[in-house]
């Protein structure tokens, strides 16, 4: 009797199980699943772009949630991806994009992008270059943020006795300013600071002012080279002379006393130190404008360019940004292409980019830097952006790199490590990575019968 | 009904829990030992290592520099944390007027939602302006002897164990329980032959709430072990400064999943396994000679 009862239970739950499943639509329509990693007032807009995509592509119906995605968390996706239930278009960080595409994370959509007639030329280049691996296609460049302006205290240059419509342009004339900008309260503690080379990310610092040196950080191999590996280049003399200088202000002014300063406030968007008034000079991201007017409507400020030695890069920048991309396991299909291009090409995605959440479109077409060429604020970024030759580093160990450069910053700031020895062991250990991880590739494009179609 | 008639039905509620456990707890264990003696780079085949995982462990600095912040954590946060869960208890003991608004009080700071906890004290350690900081200001302290907490590679696990004694409470909660269970009449008899506080505390308190005391180490152990939400939330995941906050756990966490080398890290999962297992046996054996069980 009782198992007749338990039967009935189990029946029962079955029931109320299939009664939950949503009735299917009406009308037959394509679904697309798009994760983004975006909260807040931008996933707002992304629901706004949702909306008109929607209305301007009937067939398709757009399902979008959200999916955090850093260096450190893709967990959703990636086990997704690994789990056999990806979703068709995912939002790609673009120095992630070589090492999802080694590790088997995407889809190539060279075929979808040369049947659009979109090239390269469309793009700001070294986004374009960001979102090929091993000579094929992985995803449509989204944005292009310029990094970065520096961005300067008018009111705090006037109290140190510097002309505030003059922003430094060596380092000579930046370690200078620092130093008159540089102030402390009677009981000796740090209340103001001239610029601090690190900021928050060792790792990002180091790119800024290596190249900003006239450093690189990888040579790819030569274009019709057999291999895909190439040389990393870390321990470039410029970037020694780059962290070096960096070193130069820890020991100056204590790593640990210019932490406590910077943790003395709670919230980078808020309560941004430069918005506090606490550093007088500070490296910013194009989007960080928008907090600038909403939570510092007062400061007076102005935009330039990174100072550059004599010898390094005038005017310098690497450009970052959004990418979009289909995961493996994920049918490509032309609907979710049709999705990516209209985002990375439209004027409405594009403007929305633009608008919404204030970075600049990776295509060079868009209308929205029409709106740009006025502005006083966004005419520099526009112009670093012009000016950028660089990305990160096009290497499918970029995460790791990174991750070194953050720990080997650390290591020059806290312990005084020699920076041409830190940047030696990061080399061999990136190189010795990449080459585990190309030659894993390469094997797999022998094996399908790739052989020497890279690059 | 017959009474062996009833084992399916018993098997049948047990069910839920045991496809579970089979296939939530017992199937990874088993399926990370396989793992740790590979390369899985999560997507495509894990491929056959050997021990070779192992070996690395052995010479991985990172591991062993993760291995000892999380054993200095350890060290301090367990017994601090005891002894004051413990000195609350018995002062709640006194029968002191409102004991019920005290427990809650001191109760209260551990049922906080972990991420709240942590911008709480974020902000309370904040080196210039933090509150803790003010105070030692305030009592005198020269400005050169005032800790920079997280901002600093040595101060940062203390500021770590300091707000970790917040959530004292929950100890507290036990050792109070226990105490209520120790036998009037032995403090009774005690007082009669002449007993003072102290060697009622030492000789009837103590043992008498010893395998509480035993329990809260053991626990408390393991916690610490997997130590990982305050840092993670309180560093962003990395540690700072220069991995001063590099616990055991997160360094595992960054290896499965901002390296995605799971072969790797379901290695160090299992040295993690065997530390805490040694751990626990060295506690237990050690427990023979002082823990006394009144049932």
């Amino acid at each position: 009797m009782q198992l007749r009862f338990i039967g009935a239970m189990l029946i029962a739950a079955a029931v109320a199980a299939g009664g939950c499943r949503k009735a299917p639509p009406a009308a037959k329509k394509t679904v697309i699943t798009f994760w983004q990693p975006f909260a807040g007032d931008v996933k707002e807009a992304m629901e706004k772009l949702r909306v008109e995509f929607e209305r301007t592509h009937p067939g398709i119906e757009l399902n979008m949630s959200y999916a955090a995605n850093n260096l450190n968390a893709s967990q959703k996706l990636f086990l997704a991806i690994a789990g056999g239930a990806p979703p068709d278009v995912t939002m790609v960080d673009g120095q992630q994009l070589a090492e999802w595409a080694a590790r088997g994370a995407l889809t190539d959509i060279t075929d979808y992008v040369n049947t659009s007639g979109l090239t390269g030329n469309d793009f700001w280049l070294p986004r374009w270059k960001e979102s090929m691996f091993a000579g094929r296609v992985y995803a449509l460049p989204w944005g292009a943020d310029p990094n970065f302006a520096l961005l300067w205290s008018k009111k705090a240059f006037r109290e140190a006795g510097l002309d505030p419509d003059r922003p430094p342009t060596t380092i000579q004339e930046l370690d200078e300013y620092s130093r008159k900008l540089t102030k402390f309260d009677n009981r000796g503690r740090l209340i103001q600071l001239g610029i601090v080379p690190w900021e928050w990310l060792g790792d990002n610092s180091m790119f800024t002012w290596g190249y900003a040196f006239g450093g690189d950080f990888y040579e790819p191999p030569p274009p019709g080279s057999k291999t895909l590996i190439g040389k990393v280049t870390a321990n470039h003399p410029k970037n020694v002379e780059a962290l070096k200088w960096i070193a130069s202000y820890s020991r100056n002014y204590d790593v640990r006393k210019i932490r406590a300063l910077q943790t003395s406030v709670f919230g980078m968007a808020t309560n941004n130190p430069f918005f506090v008034g606490i550093e007088a000079m500070r490296l910013f991201h194009v989007t960080e404008l928008k907090w600038l007017h909403m939570y510092a409507p007062t400061l007076e400020y102005g935009v330039g360019v990174i100072p550059a030695p004599p010898d390094g890069e005038h005017p310098t920048g690497w450009i970052g940004g959004w990418s979009m991309a289909v995961p493996r396991g994920a049918k490509a299909s032309a609907e979710a292409f049709e999705f990516i291009r209209w985002m990375c090409t439209s004027d409405e995605g594009t403007i929305a980019l633009g608008k919404a959440m204030n970075q600049f479109p990776a295509y060079k077409k868009s209308p929205f830097f029409d709106t740009v060429k006025d502005d006083p604020d966004l005419k520099v970024f526009y112009e670093i952006l012009k000016n950028s030759k660089h990305v990160r580093t096009l290497m499918p160990v970029q995460g790791y790199l990174m991750e070194l450069l953050k720990r080997g910053v650390n290591k020059v700031l806290y312990e005084d490590a020699d920076p041409q020895q830190v940047l030696d062991e990061i080399t061999v250990q990136t190189q010795k990575r990449l080459e585990h991880v190309l030659r894993r590739v390469e094997l797999q494009m022998a094996a399908d019968g790739r052989i020497g179609e890279a690059r | 009904m017959r009474q062996d008639n009833r084992w399916p039905i018993g098997i049948a509620f047990c069910l839920p829990l045991i496809v579970g456990l089979a296939s939530l707890t017992i199937y990874p264990i088993i399926a990370s030992l396989y793992y740790s003696l590979t390369d899985y780079p999560i997507f495509g085949r894990p491929v056959w290592l050997g021990l070779a995982n192992y070996r690395e462990l052995v010479t991985d600095p990172r591991v062993w520099l993760s291995l000892w912040n999380t054993a200095y954590f350890a060290i301090f946060a367990v017994p601090l944390g005891m002894f004051c869960g413990l000195m609350l208890a018995l002062l709640l003991n006194l029968k002191v007027k409102g004991l019920a608004f005290y427990r809650t009080m001191f109760f209260l700071p551990s049922i906080v939602p972990l991420i709240a906890a942590c911008a709480l004290w974020g902000q309370i350690l904040s080196p210039q302006r933090g509150l803790l900081n003010e105070f030692l200001r305030f009592m005198g302290l020269p400005e050169a002897w005032v800790p920079g907490w997280l901002a600093h590679e040595l101060w940062a696990k203390p500021a770590l164990v300091v707000m970790s004694l917040w959530g004292c409470g929950g100890g507290m909660v036990l050792y109070l329980a226990a105490l209520q269970d120790v036998p009037q009449e032995l403090y009774e008899s005690a007082s009669l032959d002449g007993a003072t506080a102290w060697h009622r505390l030492w000789h009837i308190t103590l043992p008498m709430i010893s395998p509480v005391l035993l329990f809260t180490l053991v626990m408390g152990l393991i916690g610490t072990m997997q130590y990982f939400a305050q840092a993670y939330v309180l560093t962003s995941g990395t540690g700072d400064p220069n991995d001063a906050t590099l616990f055991y756990a997160l360094n595992l966490f960054n290896t499965a999943f901002a390296e995605y080398r799971l072969g790797y890290a379901s290695a160090m999962a299992w040295l993690m396994f065997v530390v805490i297992f040694v751990a626990t046996l060295g506690v237990m054996k050690l427990s023979n000679r002082y823990v006394y069980y009144h049932s």
